[in-house]
């Protein structure tokens, strides 16, 4: 049945073998819109800044496919030369059990074992690939929606022995390897670690007046655990329960932020798979320009809501947009290429590039391995 | 499921109820069908001609919001409005979904993109408002016939249904077939239509504690609505039938068998089937 969408094959040749799947992992880019008339919720990675940045890292368009690996990642086997990224939360990342550092593009040798660990803070983690993921899309997206076994890699999290295809890189590999990313994002925390707190920001939900003052006062008052039964579709909220009115209310089109107060039940942070119509009052709605946050709450996360304004969410989101787009420009300008081989690591500067670009330095992590080349981009300046 | 009954039995709070009604001093929508709405403010609604309400869900959603509920005229408004955003697309609209009683429209994120949407709406929603309230179905509105197979494996709680109803199972087939049902929208799962209304004489609440899965096909029953699940999934709807139909499939040109707005009538057949038309 629909299971077969994802199974036509594919031109590109496979090039990651799935050795451990991870906790949830699964193919990913930003969503299937258009569809929600339809019941398809959008879809796409949790956290899309996280994977536009892996994206971008990587040499990709914003929206090609990546992977969402949740609180455990996967452990892959490159079956040819490939460039990978990883953002969002924070994870060990490993080639050859050789630590790597998140944030940059790194070269990967076919044969060479890429192995994403265990979140510490945040959920969600991306892996980027050189050329993206390419399964073949479904209405217009290749994201997985596994609720209707839909799109991304047969409609599934991946599973031991998946063979995954990875499209042609946008320039020569050799050229996307060592980019990091900017140094005001790559010091911005990816997430919460379970037992932390968090504030989010939200706006008044249309549906606010059908629980008791008292409860809504609790509600923005305290501080919500996050459920371990929280997934895709939702975030289950443990903390004050909200007293919501008898009565019924009509079934209305949901938007990702809604916070849900079914009667006598633990409120729902809506995510990208959720549904797109319900029927329980929306108490508050996280807007847009932080939903990726609220898709980096790990169980066991506390989050206290923080009422804003709408000209707040207006400025937040061009804020995030903006930062988006700043990131992936100065990315670009990477001039250098970093390597992690079974051989070992090495550097080599690639001397192309804009003259603009010697300003631009790579994150604050251990780069020894390459300061033997001088101050990076230091010849370009 | 998480789609409710299609009654708007909304809670009375204030006026009766002085002495302790759990909302009345928020906002919300209890207000939508019952009181004068007042003066825009911070999380509530604008409002628009002909007693319309806008909410703003955030920086890139509005919710338009008839007045009338399920027995009114509000979902001849909804359409209206669907048809219209769909012939005059704005730029800054970027999908939008049709409800019962309401549309939410996604645009362009910022005021940049709201403002052309909401300056849309309050320009469109009085020619909408206008439309004939229950008019004579539009010669283009489509017509979906659903073959199915009722009782039995396919349909196990047609005898409970029968039995809570005091009718025959024959007699809540006939019923249940002989209504031309609307599809009020979609939703819960890719192509779940909620149609309705169903006949008074079909009235049940869903099930107390939902069952686990029902196959792809299954035709659910509660309250006033009726329902086909595209997936094998948890029920919480009586199961009274089921359709070999394919509700949703996105290898199809059209993936989806059943359009919003749609009418669709139930054609009892045997266990081997039948095809669906769509006139």
């Amino acid at each position: 049945m629909v299971r077969r969408a994802g199974e036509t094959g594919s031109p590109a040749p496979p090039a990651l073998e799935v050795l451990q799947p991870g906790l949830f992992t699964t193919v990913q880019d930003l969503g299937r819109p258009g569809y929600r008339r339809w019941g398809l919720p959008p879809a796409g990675a949790a956290d899309r800044a996280a994977l536009q940045l892996a994206n971008a890292l990587v040499g990709n368009p914003p929206g090609a496919a990546g992977l969402e690996m949740t609180l455990q990642g996967a452990r892959l086997l490159a079956l040819q030369d490939l460039v990978i990224a990883l953002t969002g939360a924070e994870a060990p990342l490993t080639v050859n059990e050789e630590t790597v550092p998140a944030g940059e593009s790194v070269w990967v040798d076919r044969g060479s074992i890429v192995g994403v660990g265990t979140a510490r803070r945040g959920c969600r983690m991306y892996l980027g690939v050189a050329g993206g993921i390419a399964v073949p899309p479904v209405l217009g997206s290749r994201s997985t929606y596994t609720p209707a076994a839909l799109g991304g890699f047969r409609g599934r999290p991946l599973v031991r022995g998946d063979r995954l295809p990875v499209g042609p890189p946008a320039a020569p590999l050799l050229s996307l390897a060592g980019r990091c990313l900017p140094p005001e994002l790559a010091g911005e925390p990816a997430g919460p670690a379970p037992g932390e707190e968090v504030e989010l920001p939200c706006l008044p939900g249309p549906g606010a007046g059908w629980v008791t003052g008292a409860s809504l006062a609790r509600f923005y008052g305290a501080a919500y655990t996050i459920s371990p039964a929280s997934n895709r579709m939702g975030c289950r909220l443990l903390g004050p329960p909200l007293e919501v009115a008898e009565g019924e209310l009509l079934s209305h089109g949901l938007v990702p932020g809604s916070i849900q107060a079914p009667r006598g039940g633990d409120p729902i942070l809506v995510l990208v798979d959720g549904q797109t119509t319900g029927g329980y009052p929306v108490v508050a709605i996280v807007p847009g320009a932080d939903l990726d946050r609220a898709g980096q709450l790990p169980p066991g996360a506390r989050v206290r809501w923080r009422p804003v304004t709408l000209d707040e969410a207006f400025r937040r989101r061009a804020r995030r947009d903006a930062a988006l787009q700043r990131a992936a420009v100065s990315i670009r300008a990477g001039p250098r290429f970093y390597a992690l081989t079974p051989a070992g690591r090495y550097t080599v500067e690639l001397g192309q590039g804009g003259g603009d670009r010697g300003e631009r330095e790579c994150a604050g992590r251990e780069t020894d391995h390459r300061d033997h080349h001088g101050s990076p981009g230091g010849e370009l300046g | 499921m998480r789609g409710r009954a299609p009654k708007v039995a909304v809670q009375e709070a204030s006026r009766g109820a002085a002495g302790g009604s759990p909302c009345s001093t928020l906002p919300g929508w209890r207000r939508w069908t019952l009181f004068p709405v007042p003066a825009a403010g911070p999380g509530q609604p604008e409002p628009l001609p002909g007693g319309a309400e806008l909410f703003t869900l955030s920086e890139e959603a509005l919710l338009v919001r008839f007045p009338g509920g399920l027995d009114g005229t509000a979902y001849t408004r909804v359409r209206a409005l669907d048809r219209r955003l769909a012939e005059q697309r704005a730029e800054a609209v970027r999908e939008w979904v049709p409800a019962y009683d309401s549309l939410l429209i996604l645009h362009q994120p910022g005021a940049e993109g709201r403002e052309p949407v909401a300056r849309f709406l309050r320009q469109h929603l009085a020619a909408a408002l206008d439309a004939v309230p229950d008019p004579p179905d539009p010669p283009a509105e489509r017509i979906v016939e659903v073959p199915t197979c009722y009782g039995g494996e396919a349909g196990p709680d047609l005898p409970a249904v029968s039995a809570l109803l005091g009718l025959s199972q024959e007699e809540v087939i006939r019923l249940h077939s002989a209504t031309l049902y609307r599809c009020y929208l979609l939703g819960f799962m890719p192509g779940f239509p909620y149609l309705g209304p169903v006949p008074k004489a079909l009235l049940l609440p869903r099930l107390a504690h939902p069952r686990g899965k029902v196959p792809a096909g299954s035709v659910g029953l509660a309250g006033r609505q009726t329902g086909i699940y595209p997936f094998s999934s948890p029920a919480g709807w009586h199961i009274i039938g089921r359709t070999h139909l394919r509700l949703f499939d996105p290898a199809r040109d059209d993936p989806f068998l059943i359009h919003p707005g749609d009418r669709v009538r139930f054609v009892p057949v045997g266990p081997a089937g039948g095809e669906a038309t769509v006139g």
